[in-house]
């Protein structure tokens, strides 16, 4: 096994771990909106490690624009879809958990 | 906004064009056999995104500056909200908080808007006039400052300048 696999190998626990942490958030905040939080912070940047593991495997620099490409939709659907859930919680009147 | 410099449409054009080239050959992984169509596509796709959406002034200077900070940003995001999912007893003191925007509305607004949800403690929830409703995870932290940072770079990215707020900041709850 050489440098890059070991590299590889620590970036991608690295990236479960905070999915994991993101997942725990999710179970333990209080409301919809701190939920939210947990999962977009933590899945930007576990998905980022995990993206930059596989990114040093790639055979192709094309292989790696691809792995960035899957990253960047992921952060604009999430980033997205975080706004739109939250502004329909705060026009529902759901007043968030102090 | 117009942008600096002598023949903006062309400069946009060659832009989105080398995008969608870009594109194809990621998607592709450079199959030569796979040009002809792909020329094809190419040449649609930037017209259709020509007529969508009209020329956006951007600053090479403020993307490279942006980047590294989006970059850690994220980092300490990640770690701020994995470190408080994961203590026992909870650390977060959320709060809603308007923040006034300086950026005019329009494109250099709506990117805000969806960074603002990625960096550390901060969640877009709302644009009402020129006020962001921002949920954060803790009413303690330097909210103000860090959403004023991001601004300024989105600004420079944007190749805007910022005029200074007419009201303050004010928090609710």
């Amino acid at each position: 096994m050489g440098i890059p696999d070991a590299i590889t190998i620590a970036l991608l626990l690295l990236g479960g771990l905070f999915f994991l942490a993101g997942t725990v958030g999710l179970l333990r905040f209080p409301d919809v909106y701190t939920r939210l939080h947990a999962l977009t912070k933590a899945d930007n940047l576990g998905l980022g490690l995990v993206i930059a593991g596989l990114a040093i495997q790639a055979e192709t620099w094309a292989g790696v624009g691809k792995l960035v490409l899957i990253w960047l939709l992921v952060l604009v659907a999430s980033t997205f879809a975080c706004h739109l859930v939250a502004r329909a919680a705060l026009r529902r009147g759901i007043s968030p958990w102090i | 906004m117009r942008l600096p410099g002598p023949l903006p449409m062309v400069r946009t054009v060659l832009l989105r064009l080398t995008l969608f080239i870009l594109l194809w050959w990621s998607l592709t992984d450079g199959q030569p056999e796979s040009w002809p169509l792909g020329g094809v596509f190419v040449l649609l796709a930037t017209g259709l995104s020509l007529s969508l959406s009209r020329p956006v002034p951007w600053s090479l200077l403020g993307f490279a500056r942006f980047v590294p900070f989006f970059l850690w940003r994220s980092w300490r995001g990640g770690l701020d909200v994995a470190w408080r999912a994961c203590v026992p007893r909870l650390p977060i003191a959320p709060g809603i908080m308007d923040y006034r925007l300086r950026l005019p509305p329009g494109r250099s607004r709506i990117f805000m808007t969806a960074v603002v949800s990625l960096l550390p403690g901060t969640l877009s929830a709302e644009i009402v006039r020129n006020n962001l409703i921002v949920h954060v995870l803790d009413r303690h932290a330097a909210n103000t400052a860090d959403l004023a940072a991001l601004e300024s770079r989105v600004a420079a990215l944007f190749r805007l300048a910022l005029h200074p707020p007419s009201q303050t900041h004010r928090m609710t709850s």
